[in-house]
């Protein structure tokens, strides 16, 4: 059966990652006429749009945030959209991978505390966020420019032509490259000039000298009768200091200037004597004969501006970001070393709105239609994601277009409404896609709330998306997990500065003149997390290695039930604890209606180690008898016994159903329960497949059972005689 | 003179004798005698030499599984005396114990075993008698006096077997028959029987199938055996098995008993049934396998087995069931002789009286077992009143007509032996006729005024009702339909008289497309249980309430057709309907089937919507989620 079935974790994510990259409604474009598509289109699309890693997605993607300058508001505008009526020259993009400092000190976060096992309230956040800010910014900066001052100190002292002085040079080029991303605009050298005055004005002792008698240099000597005195340095210390420079940092600094003045048309001396001593200082005595207020004034300049268009750019690019970490948190987890089914994923990069509009849902139809209604399943999705579902469970889709997006400060406008996502739902329902959906990310939705208010509120805003032919297809997963806390997100930049009574610079000591701003909290939504622990344990590789023993390489994990036994904490996620644990009181709320994809943050030993991992605490659909949900491995068993069943049977041909579940040991039905020991057996312990035909009704009816509860699954029949039809 | 007379006489004579029915005929079409068979087994110590692997007894149990119910059989194994006796009646599983038990010992008396096989039989007439004898050696024991009355006896029972037309079959078994001219040879060649020896004629397994089908003529229905496809055989050493089936497909529904017997030169292994019954046993020999299932509830059965060598199968199966005649009568009268003179008739009518009598076979719960459709067409041998007739199956019946003036009744038996099924015949009563009275036909008066009158009034009626069909929307709408790839249209009257086609599954309709730019969400109309009329698209979006203005969905209707089709016609006068990728002609029907999808563009020139159509499952036609 691995032959027929090669992959059951293909998950479809409902998300706009890049505007100006191409997006499904456009790759499958229009469907009038037409009830599938063909080969080659579904082979673009997926060239476009199926990812197997987050650098993939990056690469193909290339999440990138706008900027531009609006001289009438003196500030700088974000924008994820690229605004159309701005010139190229006048925008600037900023790409959000890796190298990007906010997405970056963002993965290090998950990552060090994953490594750490800490819970929210014992991490030091700050130590992570501080990233970000300036300071650390030119400590970047400064282990570079040693690097690169070595180099070409190394690269000075070889001869032209001479083959280790070419590697070098190329070694050299490199890091030129990567130098000049921070001085071909200015907005980069921002903190940089900010360190810098910082530096010249306070050398480097960060304000917190208390004599604040003006510095003068000098040089240690001995006085004629050997008394230790500090002398003024003398115009000879002046060449004294410039011999005892070396000639290389003087070739360093004029490669960068030379550099600078290429790069940018539009050049100025202030800039370009900045970029030379951020790359190459030198120790001289210039100090002593700066304009202190003016650079005073520079530098509160520079901290104000630059706070402003850090939280400019938080606030646009926090949605995005969230979207980019649910991506990572996505593939995270699943283990890179292990090469077996890995997940992989179909972003639509559409928004949810637009791809649930009814114009445009046909199209989805059209694709599904075209991967899931066929027997071949190398292309079937078999999950979707719906992140940021508004809390408001009554919520509408948006009717009027949107051209630019406004400043609104009461409506959340990237959320996605519960009625597109019934929509999207009732599509689904139809192809066998489960849906993984979280509420809006926020302090409402996190383990700290949902440790102190339960899961009712939950339950009540599900209550729309219950009762329906699609609530089986549909799996709320809460809470969403924190990356950073909104009550610790707060990023101290710097101090104002200021010239005191005295007239010497010193950093501001007062509350107000700390420059701070708030990055509001970053979460990931629980669907990414859910469906890619889910699209994780698929595959019988991850479930070997979890388990070690009992796992049966051929089949896929689509009846592994991560709520029997200790299969959570074999299979737990790989974001780490954020709370010390629910009370007993919620765990019994959440045991009594076993609602939702539920995780849980607790303490707990798994064969003599310490679980310091998130784990799966319930993992229910919406779909009630009215005393319980129903499990979701149930659903894709269902789905997985009806694919393989079409195909094996040519399409339910009658007679070969019956030899499907007859008792002959060849049987595909004795194959299955022949492995009824293995954990991811199609039919365990308690398990069976039953099957009667309706004649009348030209429909096959299974009784597929687990542990003893009967599920139905009516297929339609090809029967063997025309007679029998109407 | 006399010589005519003579010659006369002669051809009429001949006439005569071949318009009676033969009744040797008879007796080779009609087999429903009964059958009692005697297996008369040398259990002497020299079969321990001759029969080493019990082949004989193996031979002996693959011919009582190879035997229909009524067929009586016994058993009388002998050596200095008798060893075991099984009479009549006894079930298989008792013969497999008993004959579990047989050991070879002693001497041979066959003329005791002889004597014990001849009372087993019964002594009811039309019956069938048959002895089978394995034996490996002539009669022998301990003393000369004793071997002599052995052989008197022997002689004596031979003589009665021949009287009473009772046929002994031997089987000689082993290869130390030096002499072929032994005095136990007698019974067969004394009562018309035959002689086999192993290995000359075929092993005993092929020697018992050849008495009893080709001698005894069991009934034979051979079934197809066939490699089971999907094993693949990865390494020589498990190619040396064959892995085969039978798959059999009763043509009727309610057998009392099935027996499937699978016959080979090797041994069966791995012999698996797959069948839904009362009860079912698997046997399995030597050379041979049998499934023996009781009250099967599904005529569909099937076996599967291991063999080394699959050409080398052959299977039989025997079905059988109790079946009882059931006949009905229809009376007519056939007016004849009634000539007309100047309009009037001037002899009295003359009618002939005919009976239409239709039979049919029933089982014991009153089921016809002819409704199933596998014996459509099929002949069926019966007499009535001894005249041999045919008729086909028509409809789960067979139609005989016949005048029946003078005849008092109707005695039908009827034929089975050439059903491959066994049938327990309970055959129909007599059918007495009572023949209607005439009817009185009366002087015609005069009445062409009455007539006249008359005529106009229906004249006047079939006005009426045509106006007023043609004013209401049509019963019988006709509807062109549109045939593909084939040239023309095809005129497709709905049925009247047969059952309407009704509404299945559902719509959904997303409206792509609307002037406004208004996003409105996807509905569904269920079609499953509306009445089979015509719905028009306007009146399905007022359902939904979707409120397109005035844009020609009123001239775009929808009829159930066959195979839960849906019929799509578009009337409209600047509608365009795309059915997948065809565009729809105006006044013609279309069928669209499950899955299938409908793309509309209004009048206006910018509303669009798309139509689905789907299935509904059982469970979703009797919920209606909202």
């Amino acid at each position: 059966m691995k032959d027929v079935i090669k992959q059951t974790n293909r998950t479809m994510l409902m998300e706009e990652i890049n505007p100006e990259k191409m997006d499904f409604l456009t790759l499958v474009g229009d469907v009038r006429g037409m009830e599938s598509l063909s080969d080659d289109r579904i082979k673009e699309i997926h060239s476009h749009l199926l990812v197997r890693s987050f650098d993939e997605m990056l690469e193909k993607f290339t999440p990138v945030v706008y900027s531009y300058f609006d001289v009438n508001s003196q500030k700088v505008a974000y924008t994820l959209k690229k605004p159309e009526n701005v010139p190229e020259g006048m925008l600037t993009e900023i790409p959000l991978n890796r190298k990007n400092d906010f997405m970056g000190m963002l993965m290090s976060m998950i990552d060090t505390k994953r490594s750490e096992g800490m819970i929210n309230s014992d991490f030091k956040f700050e130590k992570l966020t501080d990233m970000i800010s300036p300071r650390k910014v030119m400590e970047e900066i400064r282990q570079n420019r040693r690097e690169l001052q070595y180099t070409y100190s190394q690269y000075d002292k070889l001869e032209d032509g001479s083959p280790q002085k070419l590697d070098l040079a190329d070694k050299l080029n490199f890091m030129f490259e990567e130098a000049s991303a921070n001085y071909n605009n200015v907005m980069a050298m921002l903190p940089l000039a900010i360190e810098d005055i910082k530096t010249r004005l306070l050398l480097g002792d960060n304000g917190e000298k208390k004599d604040n008698t003006p510095l003068a240099l000098g040089v240690l000597s001995m006085g004629e009768e050997g008394e230790l005195r500090i002398l003024e340095a003398p115009k000879t210390e002046e060449a004294a200091l410039t011999v005892v420079d070396d000639n290389a940092n003087t070739g360093l600094i004029e490669a960068l200037k030379n550099d600078y003045e290429t790069l940018n048309e539009e050049n100025n001396e202030y800039v370009e004597a900045l970029v030379a001593r951020t790359f190459c200082p030198l120790a001289s005595t210039m100090e002593s004969q700066i304009d202190r207020e003016r650079e005073v004034a520079n530098y509160n300049s520079y901290l104000e501006f630059y706070k402003d268009s850090k939280d400019a750019f938080i606030k646009t690019v926090r949605p995005l970001i969230e979207k980019l970490l649910g991506i990572w948190c996505y593939f995270e987890q699943y283990p890179k070393k292990i090469k077996g089914m890995c997940p992989s994923l179909l972003i639509t990069n559409i928004s949810n709105e637009m791809m649930a509009k009814t114009s445009n849902i046909s199209r989805l139809i059209t694709y599904l239609n075209t991967v899931n209604a066929k027997n071949e399943f190398s292309n079937t999705v078999w999950y979707a994601i719906v992140p940021s579902v508004s809390l408001d469970q009554y919520s509408k889709m948006k009717l009027t277009r949107e051209r630019f997006q406004g400043n609104r400060v009461t409506k959340k406008t990237d959320v996605n409404s519960v009625e597109s996502l019934a929509r999207l739902l009732d599509v689904w329902k139809d192809y066998g896609v489960q849906c993984f959906f979280s509420y809006e990310t926020g302090d409402s939705t996190t383990f700290n709330t949902l440790a102190t208010e339960g899961i009712e509120k939950y339950e009540e805003r599900c209550a729309p998306l219950m009762g329906k032919a699609y609530s089986e297809y549909a799996i709320p997963c809460l809470p969403n997990f924190t990356v950073i806390p909104k009550e610790k997100s707060g990023v101290i930049l710097d101090s104002r500065m200021l010239l005191n009574e005295q007239g010497d610079v010193e950093l501001s000591k007062e509350k107000e003149d700390i420059m701070k701003i708030w990055i509001e909290g970053i979460y990931v939504g629980a669907a990414y997390v859910a469906a890619g622990i889910v699209s994780a344990y698929q595959c019988p590789e991850y479930l070997n290695s979890c388990f070690k023993k009992n796992v049966d390489m051929e089949l896929p994990g689509v009846r592994f039930d991560i709520e029997a036994e200790e299969h959570s904490l074999a299979v737990c996620t790989a974001m780490s604890k954020e709370i010390t644990g629910f009370t007993n009181s919620i765990k019994t709320d959440i045991n009594r209606k076993n609602f939702g994809f539920v995780f849980s943050s607790e303490n707990a030993v798994y064969k003599g180690n310490d679980i310091t991992n998130i784990m799966v605490y319930k993992s229910r659909n919406l779909l009630s008898d009215g005393y319980t949900f129903e499990p979701i491995y149930k659903t894709q068993v269902t789905t997985y016994v009806e694919r393989i069943l079409r195909h094996a049977t040519g399409d339910f041909k009658e007679d070969a159903i019956v030899q499907f579940f007859s008792n002959n040991p060849r049987s595909q039905k004795s194959k299955w329960l022949s492995k009824r020991e293995a954990i991811n057996a199609i039919l365990g312990k308690g398990d069976d497949i039953e099957y009667e035909i309706d004649e009348a009704a030209g429909f096959c009816i299974l009784n597929i059972t687990f542990n003893g509860n009967v599920k139905n699954l009516e297929v339609e029949i090809n029967r063997l005689n025309a007679t029998n039809r109407e | 003179m006399k010589q005519r007379i003579r010659w006369i006489i002669f051809i009429l004579f001949i006439l005569i004798i071949k318009s009676s029915p033969s009744i040797a005929s008879e007796e080779n079409r009609f087999n429903l005698t009964n059958n009692e068979i005697v297996f008369l087994f040398d259990s002497s110590s020299s079969m321990d030499i001759q029969d080493k692997n019990k082949e004989a007894v193996d031979a002996v149990r693959q011919a009582i599984y190879s035997v229909p119910v009524d067929y009586q059989i016994g058993f009388v194994a002998y050596h200095t005396g008798i060893q075991l006796i099984i009479p009549f009646g006894e079930g298989l599983e008792q013969w497999d114990r008993q004959l579990e038990t047989i050991a070879y010992s002693g001497y041979t008396n066959a003329g005791e075993g002889l004597y014990q096989a001849m009372k087993l039989f019964s002594e009811k007439e039309d019956i069938n008698r048959s002895i089978i004898m394995l034996t490996d050696g002539e009669i022998d024991m301990p003393n000369s006096q004793e071997k002599e009355n052995a052989r008197a006896l022997y002689q004596e029972m031979i003589q009665k077997a021949k009287e009473k037309g009772i046929k002994i079959y031997i089987i000689a078994v082993g290869s130390q028959w030096s002499d072929t001219e032994v005095h136990i040879f007698d019974g067969a060649e004394q009562t018309d029987g035959a002689i086999y020896w192993e290995g000359q004629s075929g092993s005993l397994s092929e020697i018992i199938k050849r008495i009893l089908y080709d001698r005894i003529n069991f009934p034979k229905n051979t079934v197809e055996v066939a490699e089971y496809a999907e094993i693949e055989y990865s390494d020589k050493t498990e190619s040396s098995i064959k892995h085969g089936f039978v798959d059999l497909e009763l043509s009727m529904p309610k057998a009392e008993q099935v027996r499937i017997v699978l016959l080979s030169d090797n041994e069966f292994s791995q012999v698996e049934a797959e069948y839904q019954a009362k009860s079912g046993r698997i046997v399995t020999g030597q050379h041979f396998a049998a499934v023996d299932l009781i009250e099967p509830e599904e005529e569909h059965i099937a076996v599967y087995f291991q063999v080394s060598d699959l050409s080398k199968v052959e299977a039989y199966f025997i079905a059988e069931y109790t079946a009882k005649v059931e006949t009905q009568v229809v009376y007519r009268k056939v007016e004849v002789n009634a000539q007309e003179q100047q309009g009037k008739k001037v002899e009295e009518p003359y009618f002939q009286n005919f009976a239409d009598i239709s039979f049919y076979l029933t089982d014991k719960d009153g089921v016809c077992l002819w409704d199933s459709g596998n014996y459509e067409g099929r002949e069926v041998l019966f007499t009535i009143n001894g005249v041999l007739e045919t008729g086909v199956i028509s409809d789960g019946k067979v139609l005989y007509s016949m005048q029946i003036d003078g005849v008092e009744k109707a005695d039908i038996t009827v034929d089975t032996s050439t059903f491959p099924e066994q049938l327990k015949m309970i055959q129909a009563s007599p059918v007495f006729f009572s023949l209607p009275e005439d009817p009185v036909i009366e002087p015609e008066p005069d009445y062409w005024m009455l007539q006249l009158i008359i005529f106009l009034l229906i004249l006047c009626l079939v006005g009426i009702v045509i106006a007023f069909f043609r004013m209401k929307n049509k019963k019988n709408t006709v509807i062109f339909m549109e045939q593909g790839e084939k040239a023309g249209l095809k005129e497709l009257a709905q049925k009247k008289d047969k059952k309407d086609y009704t509404y299945t599954g559902k719509l959904n309709l997303y409206v792509v497309k609307t002037q406004s730019e208004q996003d409105i969400p996807p509905q569904t109309y269920r079609l499953f249980g509306k009445q089979s009329k015509e719905i028009t698209l306007y009146q399905i979006l007022n359902t939904c309430s979707i409120s397109l203005g005035d844009i020609g969905a009123e001239g775009i209707s929808f009829y159930p057709g066959s195979n839960h089709s849906l019929i799509v016609i578009d009337q409209s006068e600047g509608c365009t309907i795309l059915r997948g990728m065809e565009i729809v002609k105006k006044g013609v029907g279309y069928p669209i089937y499950y899955n299938g999808k409908l793309t509309v563009t209004f009048e206006d020139g910018v509303t669009e919507m798309e139509i689905h159509y789907k299935n509904l499952k059982p469970s979703e036609q009797e919920e209606d989620y909202k």
